[in-house]
């Protein structure tokens, strides 16, 4: 691996976790009574019960 | 003569009750209801709260609510 | 199939869908311990929407195999709610929560050594109109308090199976299951009277809850029953409120009744005990008197005036003795394991970015907070063996006269004191207390009690202040404890301040049970610990594992030109750019640019600081060796040539870390538990302005007297 295939590799992977961030805030708007699929949060097929 | 009054070791009878405040709701439906008997355990250590026995069970209570609970001493 | 047709209409039936038990209980009856006999580790715990009350769902299996779901409710002693965990068992029974359907039967679990008070509960439930099992546990112990209880007897009278049990070591398990999987479960067919003068309110709202909530006729009388009792109640996100109309109607009944001085509430719940105590009579005999039982033994030392006092000291101290020594060990090991695996990832990648990502920024950021993962399972530990023994009850008891001069209860103190180790159990500790306020001002103050993480921060602070050996250990003790105290005495000032402003309230009561002392229930207990420690470790591996990769890009770029050292290049890096923005505001403190990157970076983890300093001046500590970068720190200088780590300069930056919440794992959990970013919000400013003030005063004065 060259440096510069490293570097774009882990500017890639920065982007990506901004991007999860960005989709967790923008989950947790949109149901504000759930927790947004945080830790500790119920999976779907839970809630069905 | 109130609840907060009692000596340790002491029995008595639980007289009047407040109606409202929501500590008086819990301690009823813990079971401390007019005509229930209660025995003072202890106080804690610094002299509050009071640890009364009740309907074989231990509660605990401050004295700013034992204040309110009229009792009749038992002998 | 032989339900009752309400009941059938409301499930789909056995074929298509396998029968859901809620069990439900008062707090100290062997709930915990009766769920994990019934489901083992077929357990999923998680979270009710919006609330921070455990959900655990588990899957039991009958005789022949058949799975059972069962919904484990947080304990509870009345439907009347006082505290949101008692909130989610009452709108759970009550089908008021979209995200957990209505459970079509119901097991009630009670301690018969305290059968009365734990009918209470059962006899509101026998209302709903739902099967319902009863489980009598604890029945040795109530043999050997000379209680006979006569399960049979029980059973006529409340029309229900009722299984005699000893959840801790399995008995009357197969017949509860065997009870479970039986389809014709009877309903409840007790039978109380109402007092006349409240019996039309209750049709009333009885039939404006089938009109206008949709609710069953059966349930919604029992609802009207509870509406009545359930005074100022507690409301949780994600239960469906009242209609209107019914509210309405529940209010003008209200008004009436306080006109003429009818005690309501008071009525309803003394004719729940009247029949109750009808039932206990028939019941229970008991035998003899019974002189002092062991508990009552135990607790004239435990709660003695003097006696109690030490014992309530050491059972602290060894607490801190374990978390601070017994956790090193295992710590040690983390970290010399996280040490070889970036070794490792060194050593197989060729130089560059992603390597750079992986080693420095994941595996350095996880493996930072991941060390705190023993501390946080002994503490964890401590709490579950306190708790299943009944001491922690007694804790509360002694310490609610000291905690009330603040304005808090005995309960905040457990997690106040769990604080030491780090917030975040310590913040998640705070769900046993059931009044809102006190519940945030607990949370709002527990970062300042001094965490492990600051540790390291003190430790160095402390070397470059007092440089060399010549100075007896007993200055640096000295100083280590002076910070300790100094967030102690912060957290309880700003308890009593917060009481007395922002979150001004009633003083609290002091409702409590005092169970007697028993064997802790181990198992339970390590169970309980490792799900704490897997959900740390979930949240380790993501929230933290993003924030990290973050905080790396942010100081490894933009790059500084080919050839510069790890210093310039974090100097030009943004982390570096936002220490320069930074100096401005702390300059007053004494703190340079320098420092500055090391505060942010410590939003991390505190102990980040350490690491940084070790890049910023170039000196890489080995291991737990500080002596090169406490002679790196001392040359530091500023441009004019002053140093930069004076003395008055280290200490300041202790205060400075003793207040300033710099925690961004407390913050996404203070986030968590109060739903909302008010607070972890006002939490960061209050702190941080606090540090900044202390500090600026520390600092400046101490410049002025000459230091």
């Amino acid at each position: 691996m060259t440096p510069e295939f490293q570097s774009v590799a882990a500017l890639g992977i920065v982007a990506l976790t901004l991007l999860a961030f960005a989709v967790r805030a923008w989950r947790r708007r949109r149901r504000p009574a759930g927790c947004g699929g945080g830790c500790a949060c119920p999976s779907v097929k839970f809630k069905r019960g | 003569m109130t609840l907060s009054e009692l000596t340790v070791g002491a029995s008595a009878v639980v007289r009047e009750f407040p109606k409202s405040g929501a500590a008086f709701i819990r301690l009823r439906e813990m079971g401390l209801l007019a005509g229930t008997r209660v025995t003072l355990v202890r106080t804690a250590p610094l002299g509050d709260p009071l640890e009364i026995k009740l309907r074989g069970y231990h509660l605990t209570l401050r004295k700013t609510e034992a204040d309110h609970v009229v009792i009749e001493p038992v002998v | 199939m032989a339900l009752p047709p309400h009941i059938a209409a409301a499930t789909p039936g056995p074929a298509t869908r396998q029968p859901t038990y809620a069990l439900v209980g008062n707090p100290n009856c062997g709930k915990s311990t009766l769920f994990n006999a019934l489901t083992g580790l077929k357990q999923k715990v998680g979270n009710y929407p919006g609330v921070t009350v455990e959900k655990k769902v588990g899957t039991a299996y009958s005789q022949h195999g058949q799975p059972i779901t069962v919904i484990d409710l947080p304990g509870a002693y009345s439907l009347a709610a006082r505290s949101p965990d008692e909130a989610v068992t009452r709108d759970v029974l009550l089908g008021r929560r979209a995200d957990t359907p209505q459970p079509d039967r119901i097991l009630c679990i009670v301690d018969a050594t305290n059968l009365e008070r734990n009918l209470y509960l059962v006899h509101q439930i026998l209302d709903l109109g739902r099967p319902v099992i009863l489980v009598l546990n604890m029945m040795d112990v109530a043999a050997q308090a000379g209680l006979e209880i006569q399960a049979e007897r029980l059973e006529q009278e409340l029309g229900i199976p009722v299984i005699p049990c000893q959840a801790v070591n399995g008995q009357g398990v197969i017949e509860l299951k065997v009870a479970m999987s039986r389809t014709d479960l009877p309903l409840p067919r007790h039978a109380w009277d109402v007092p006349a003068a409240i019996a039309p309110a209750v049709a009333e709202i009885q039939a404006s809850l089938v009109a206008h909530d949709r609710k069953l006729p059966l349930s919604a009388r029992a609802e009207a029953l509870l509406l009545l009792t359930d005074q100022d109640s507690v409301r949780v996100a994600g239960s469906t409120p009242l209609s209107p109309r019914t509210a309405e109607i529940l209010k003008s009944w209200q008004q009436r009744w306080e006109s003429d001085g009818t005690d309501w509430a008071g009525m309803l719940v003394n004719s729940r005990y009247d029949s109750i105590g009808r039932i206990a009579a028939q019941v229970v005999t008991q035998a003899g008197a019974g002189g002092p039982t062991l508990s009552d033994k135990i607790d004239a030392y435990a709660t003695h005036p003097l006696w109690g006092w030490l014992m309530l000291g050491s059972v602290m101290g060894l607490l801190f003795l374990s978390i601070f020594t017994l956790a090193e060990y295992p710590m040690n090991l983390i970290d010399d394991l996280v040490a070889n695996l970036a070794d490792w990832v060194k050593g197989s990648m060729g130089e560059g970015d992603l390597r750079d990502l992986i080693t420095d920024g994941a595996i350095a950021g996880v493996g930072g907070v991941v060390i705190f993962l023993p501390q946080i399972l002994i503490l964890f530990f401590f709490i579950g063996l306190l708790e299943s023994t009944g001491y922690m009850a007694r804790a509360a008891f002694i310490m609610d006269r000291l905690m009330s001069r603040v304005g808090l209860n005995g309960k905040s103190f457990i997690p106040l004191l769990g604080s030491y180790a780090c917030a975040i159990p310590g913040i998640m500790a705070t769900r046993t207390i059931e009044d809102h306020k006190d519940r945030i001002v607990t949370i709002l103050v527990a970062p300042l009690m001094s965490c492990s993480a600051r540790l390291p921060v003190y430790l160095l602070m402390i070397a470059a202040l007092v440089p060399g050996d010549r100075v007896p250990v007993g200055t640096k003790v000295g100083i280590m404890l002076l910070m300790y105290t100094l967030g102690t005495v912060g957290a309880f000032g700003f308890a009593w301040l917060f009481k007395r402003t922002l979150l001004k309230g009633a003083p609290p009561a002091m409702i409590m049970e005092l169970p007697p002392y028993r064997l802790p229930g181990v198992r339970d207990v390590l169970f309980q610990m490792l799900e704490r420690g897997w959900l740390f470790l979930r949240r380790a591996g993501t929230v933290i594992l993003g924030i990290s990769i973050v905080l790396w890009f942010l100081s490894a770029y933009p790059k500084a030109p080919d050839g510069a050292t790890n210093q310039q290049q974090l100097a030009q890096s943004f982390a570096g750019r936002a220490g320069h923005a930074l100096e401005p505001a702390i300059a007053p403190l004494g703190f340079d640019w320098q420092i500055g990157i090391g505060l942010i970076s410590s939003f991390a983890a505190r102990e980040v600081f350490v690491s940084t300093m070790g890049v910023v001046f170039n000196a890489e500590a080995e291991g737990d060796d500080t002596a090169p970068l406490r002679k790196a720190l001392l040359e530091a200088k500023w441009p004019d040539g002053r140093a930069l780590f004076t003395p008055l300069v280290c200490f300041t930056l202790m205060i400075f870390y003793v207040f300033a919440m710099q925690c961004i794992s407390t913050i996404a959990v203070v986030r968590r538990e109060t739903n909302s970013w008010r607070w972890p919000l006002f939490q960061l400013g209050y702190m941080t302005g606090t540090a900044w003030i202390l500090s600026f005063i520390v600092y400046q004065g101490g410049r002025a007297l000459g230091f």
